[in-house]
């Protein structure tokens, strides 16, 4: 309980103005953005809740200049927040408290690729897809697919664990990362991890996979690649009604079948989707399952009539196979722009990400209806069904009054019903300041504490992205009070 | 929770065996403030790891915290406490055709914390991954004594740090597992093995890539090198693939594979049911040490490509000539007995290994050592970059460095 307590901002020992000079002297001032008009970008994240502004940003073109940046800033006593594409959804590149943006967007190179021990070298800035596309030549991929991943990036995806639809077959970001350099506050350049498995010695990057950039910055990651499956099938099951899409869902993996991907769109985001992506989804459905198996041709067959007799027997109305790879990237393109495209009922939302046993899937789907009909709210579920995480996505317009208190609070019923369920507070958009205070519904002091002994280890300087992830900091609390600065829906945001 | 009743203490070996978690982390607690150091002990199995313990060490059993607290077939995930033995897990996953894809020696008297605890593992590593990859969340109780817990009992979970994830291989130093929650695995409909007598390591090496390319993806594959004995002029060299999945994909896997066989104009055996199942046990025991002393066993990791040269490294650096090494293709892990030596040379010969395999970006660590040898050698290796990270934690969570003391890297 102590840590709660003892845990106090650093003294800044420069003023800002003194923290430009010498940043722009070290690495120099190209590298340097301190203007108003250049800050404003680093803002926000994809949540678009949580506004701070930085002091600095730097933009770093190497390891070294990374550290030097830390160092600076660090023994300054100054907030130090790494920055990938910011496409986040909880706020982890925030600068709650202002301070030293490091932006990683330069560090974008893919040092190598190694097909012999699948495996590639790349530095935290490079997109995530666009590593899949140089992968390719290979018959490899990165198997972490976040919707977001023609813009976010590895070093992001690593910080958050990213999921993902493929994640419920191939595991999530931590299970592909096997090595990284990172950078401590007080600049130090340290390997973690090994490219040899199980070296001797604690699984620090265990840890540090998922830490949102509160333990150090990443500055180059070794990651796993995987074998392109021989062969796909991708279908659409349709439903007049949510319940026998989500008893499919429970009773697919009850079945022991993990498909590839096992997604839900339901409500009236199946209409808009295809409206505005043409994926092949009937308007006039309730929910529809996209369903995607992969593996050795022969196994295929057999998998797929097992899936389809459950989809029936719980009753669904019709099942789509895709009949060619085009079909199936329309189908997957209505998922990916499902967010985007519900931008068409209401201008403005709140995703929450949430995570229940797959066997209580149809409960607390029913209990979002409710929460929609409680909280006159529009809410649209498009989710990672497989993997039990829910992702209703909150829709409002903000032009009427108090609709954004009726979300948040809409949203937190959600998400204590995911965790009253047996479940979890985030399954991969993460904690930083958007859910900070729920963690003491699923931790105990003592867990939390030793959460943050594990943080003062990395950070004894208390600098790294200060106020996310843990409940702790006299200031943090002030960081709510920036809310209410919602932007538009993002055409760009990806859920 | 059960009422805690008083833990059993025996005269003979300092062993208490809480049956609570709480009464466990009530003794971790009370022997910090006594200074007093602890051997964390699961069955036992592995306590040849690392330096010799303590002699007044308490030796803190989990035995008695061995009860499934949760199976939620329909979930695929189970908790259970971490005395339970592996094959008593096993058994309660078959019941549903599930299980935890991980096959560690001694399933059947090694517990589930001393396994994770110890970092074993099995040749199904390379198709489904370590425990690491199964394992969602955990109680520990560390070694100041706060019972804590990370992770969830799903599938998928962000929040907060995997704090479970550095007790695994961590030799008990943080804290005692006292409660894991894995994710599982359906079983798959059919396993099969072929084995194909190789006619040295190069070949066999060759052969192993070539039972990687797609779309053959076999679960374990391994490579068995044996001295020669009286009965064979020359050692031999065995290579095992395994294939498991639904039983179209295994026949066609096994078919292509027997047809690569052919090409070498080798060998190859077929082997399924409990005949697949003793092939693995067979190769698993040289993770496990002999039942003599005279034994070193070497554990080896290295990048994937460079397992032939490791191979080829501990026959060269060997001190004496009989060697037995089981390299497991894809995953860059090897285990090797070095027999009937003595202490210098021992030692020589294994800082020519660590040489060589620094140089292929690898380690080795001696897991057991004859009992006159194992204060003499460096078990453990050179200390890995972040150890100042390492032992900052543990200097947090084991404040008076209790746990293990003295016996582990960190």
């Amino acid at each position: 309980m102590a840590a709660f307590d003892s845990q106090h901002d650093p003294v800044r020992r420069l003023t800002r103005i003194e923290l430009i000079a010498r940043l722009s002297d070290a690495i120099g001032p190209r590298a340097v953005l301190h203007r108003r008009e250049e800050l404003l970008l680093y803002e926000y994240d994809g949540s678009a809740l949580d506004m701070a502004e930085p002091d600095v940003v730097v933009v770093p073109g190497s390891t070294a200049d990374v550290a030097t940046a830390v160092r600076i800033a660090g023994e300054a006593g100054w907030p130090i927040i790494a920055r990938g594409a910011g496409t986040g959804l909880s706020g982890g590149s925030v600068p709650a408290l202002g301070g030293v943006v490091v932006s990683l967007a330069r560090l974008n190179r893919i040092v190598h690729i190694d097909p012999e021990n699948r495996l590639a070298v790349v530095q935290p800035g490079v997109v995530n897809a666009d590593l899949s596309v140089a992968a390719a030549h290979y018959g490899l991929h990165f198997a972490p697919d976040p919707s977001s991943q023609k813009s976010s990036t590895i070093g992001g995806n690593a910080a958050e664990n990213a999921g993902g639809p493929h994640c419920l077959k191939y595991g999530v970001t931590t299970n592909h990362v096997i090595a990284a350099t990172i950078v401590l506050s007080d600049g130090s350049i340290v390997r973690l991890g090994s490219e040899a498995p199980d070296a001797p010695g604690y699984d620090l990057l265990g840890a540090f996979v998922g830490s949102e950039g509160t333990l150090g910055i990443v500055t180059e990651l070794t990651v796993r690649l995987t074998p392109d499956p021989e062969d796909v099938r991708t279908f659409l099951a349709i439903y007049d009604d949510l319940e026998p899409a989500a008893d499919s869902v429970s009773a697919i993996i009850a079945a022991g079948i993990v498909p590839a991907a096992l997604e839900m769109l339901e409500g009236e985001g199946i209409r808009v989707i295809e409206e505005s992506v043409h994926a092949g989804y009937p308007t006039d459905a309730e929910a529809v399952l996209l369903i995607e198996i992969d593996g050795l041709r022969d196994d295929l067959d057999e998998q797929a009539g097992r899936i389809e007799a459950i989809c029936r027997a719980c009753g669904a109305r019709d099942l789509h196979t895709a009949r060619d790879e085009a079909q199936r990237a329309r189908l997957w393109a209505g998922r990916k722009g499902a967010l985007a495209a519900c931008g068409r009922i209401r201008p403005h939302y709140h995703i929450q990400d949430g995570v229940v046993p797959r066997s209580r899937l149809t409960e607390v789907l029913r209990l979002t209806k409710d929460v929609a009909a409680r909280y006159n709210l529009v809410i649209v579920n498009i989710f990672h069904a497989g993997d039990g995480n829910l992702h209703p996505l909150l829709l409002f317009d903000l032009r009427e009054p108090g609709v954004l208190d009726r979300a948040m609070a809409a949203g937190e019923e959600i998400l204590y019903a995911c965790v009253a369920a047996g479940g979890t507070i985030s399954g991969e958009h993460g904690i930083g300041l958007e859910k900070r205070d729920y963690m003491t519904w699923i931790y105990d002091p003592d867990d939390i504490c030793a959460m943050l002994e594990l943080r003062a280890a990395f950070d004894p300087y208390n600098v790294m992205n200060p106020c996310k992830q843990l409940p702790t900091g006299a200031s943090c609390g002030d960081v709510k009070h920036a809310r209410g600065a919602q932007r538009a829906i993002a055409a760009g945001a990806w859920v | 929770m059960q009422q805690a009743r008083p833990p059993v203490h025996s005269t003979m070996t300092h062993e208490i065996v809480p049956h609570t978690a709480a009464a466990l982390a009530g003794v971790l607690r009370d022997a910090t403030n006594d200074r007093r150091p602890v051997t964390p002990w699961g069955a036992g199995l592995h306590q040849y790891l690392g330096y010799a313990a303590a002699p007044e060490a308490l030796q803190l059993s989990t035995r008695a915290l061995n009860r499934i607290i949760e199976y939620n077939p329909a979930d695929l995930t189970l908790t259970t406490e971490a005395g339970i033995t592996l094959d008593d897990v096993r058994r309660t996953l078959a019941t549903h055709r599930q299980w935890l894809p991980w096959d560690p020696p001694a399933p059947g008297t090694a517990t589930i914390g001393g396994l994770l605890a110890s970092g074993a593992g099995g040749p199904l590593r390379l198709g489904y991954g370590s425990p690491r990859d199964w394992t969602l969340g955990m109680r520990v109780a560390l070694g100041d004594g706060r019972l804590v817990k990370s992770g969830g009992r799903v599938v998928k979970n962000v929040a907060g740090y995997d704090l479970h994830k550095l007790h695994l291989g961590a030799l008990g130093t943080l804290g005692v597992i006292v409660e894991v929650t894995f994710k599982l695995a359906p079983l798959p409909d059919s396993m099969t093995t072929i084995t194909v007598e190789c006619d040295d390591l190069a070949q066999a090496c060759r052969l192993a890539a070539q039972l990687r390319e797609r779309p053959l993806a076999p679960v374990s594959l391994a490579i068995v090198s044996e001295p020669a004995n009286g009965n064979a002029a020359r050692g031999s060299v065995l290579l095992a693939a395994r294939f498991a999945g639904a039983a179209g994909g295994v026949a066609r896997q096994i078919s292509a594979a027997l047809s690569i066989a052919a090409l070498h104009n080798l060998n190859a055996s077929t082997h399924t049911g409990d005949l697949d199942t003793s092939v693995w046990r067979r190769i698993s025991t040289i993770g496990a040490p002999p039942d003599h002393d005279r034994t070193l066993l070497l554990r080896v990791g290295v990048p994937p490509s460079a397992l032939h040269d490791a191979m080829n490294a501990l026959q060269r650096h060997a001190p004496g000539d009989s060697v037995r090494i089981a390299g497991h293709a894809g995953v860059g892990l090897a285990h090797a007995w070095w027999q009937e030596i003595e202490a210098h040379a021992a030692m020589r010969a294994l800082d020519g290994l660590r040489a060589s395999l620094g140089n292929l970006g690898g380690y080795a660590v001696v897991e057991r050592a004859p009992e006159a040898l194992r204060a003499q050698l460096n078990l453990w290796g050179p200390s890995p970059a972040a150890l100042p990270l390492m032992q900052a934690l543990r200097q947090r969570w084991d404040p008076a460095g209790i746990l293990n003391r003295g016996r582990f890297i960190v």
